[in-house]
């Protein structure tokens, strides 16, 4: 079947969307901030692509799954969404462990003398 | 060494310089931001070793051999594990540095 790989990318990006929208940890935490890592994020793994394209590394293969939409030489539709899907994972995955794991605080907010907080909505105390 | 890690090092670099300035630059506790780094390339480069193999068995993408150091998990080359470490060391990294300074308020 042609494209079912664009349909494994965008059926697993769903997840994700779901995932980040229940537990409000990435862009639906902050849509800007978030949008502008995820951008920086492709730009990055799109270059490290097109040097190994370009130095003949790698190149595209012959499979149905894809669509056969090149969006440059050996670079296809499905990459730009595929390193997205992979940003978004890798941030996901990170805010995830942050909330779970000892010791939380990463990303932003320390608080000194109260401890520190999960990167999530502030972390509410009882008074002293 | 081989053209394909030579080239992936240099991104690794990148990406591991963003995620050192970071966690230099930290003013409270690292341990948190450390630990969910590894814990997230740990997860990523797992999935990368499976999903790897299960694209490149489907021909989504072929390698020059000769580009290759030759050592392979599965299908997948070693060298493409470079990916998930880098966007383990980025992304968490580019998340905090466009995020609010921390306030150390000294209670």
């Amino acid at each position: 079947m042609t494209g079912w790989y664009l349909g494994a990318l965008l059926l697993s990006l769903a997840g994700l969307v779901v995932l980040d929208a229940r537990l409000r940890l990435f862009l639906w935490r902050d849509a800007v901030r978030g949008a502008a890592v995820l951008a920086i994020g492709d730009v990055f793994f799109l270059a490290w692509d097109a040097v190994t394209i370009a130095r003949g590394y790698v190149s595209r293969g012959g499979a149905d799954a894809l669509l056969g939409v090149e969006v440059a030489p050996h670079l296809p539709l499905e990459e730009i969404v595929f390193v997205t899907f992979f940003g978004y994972l890798a941030m996901v995955v990170f805010l995830l462990a942050g909330r779970l794991l000892p010791g939380g605080r990463v990303g932003g907010r320390h608080q000194r003398g109260r401890g520190v907080s999960t990167d999530a909505e502030p972390v509410v105390r009882s008074p002293r | 060494m081989r053209g394909y890690l030579a080239s992936g090092l240099v991104f690794l670099a990148v990406a591991a310089t963003a995620a050192v300035v970071v966690v230099v630059r930290m003013r409270g506790p690292r341990r948190g931001y450390v630990l969910a780094t590894a814990l997230t390339a740990l997860v990523l480069v797992v999935l990368t070793a499976v999903f790897d193999s299960v694209m490149i068995a489907a021909d989504l993408f072929r390698y020059d051999a000769a580009a290759l150091v030759g050592l392979t998990i599965g299908r997948t080359p070693v060298e493409d594990l470079l990916w998930p470490l880098a966007a383990a060391l980025l992304m968490p990294a580019l998340w905090t540095l466009l995020g609010p300074p921390e306030v150390d308020r000294g209670d």
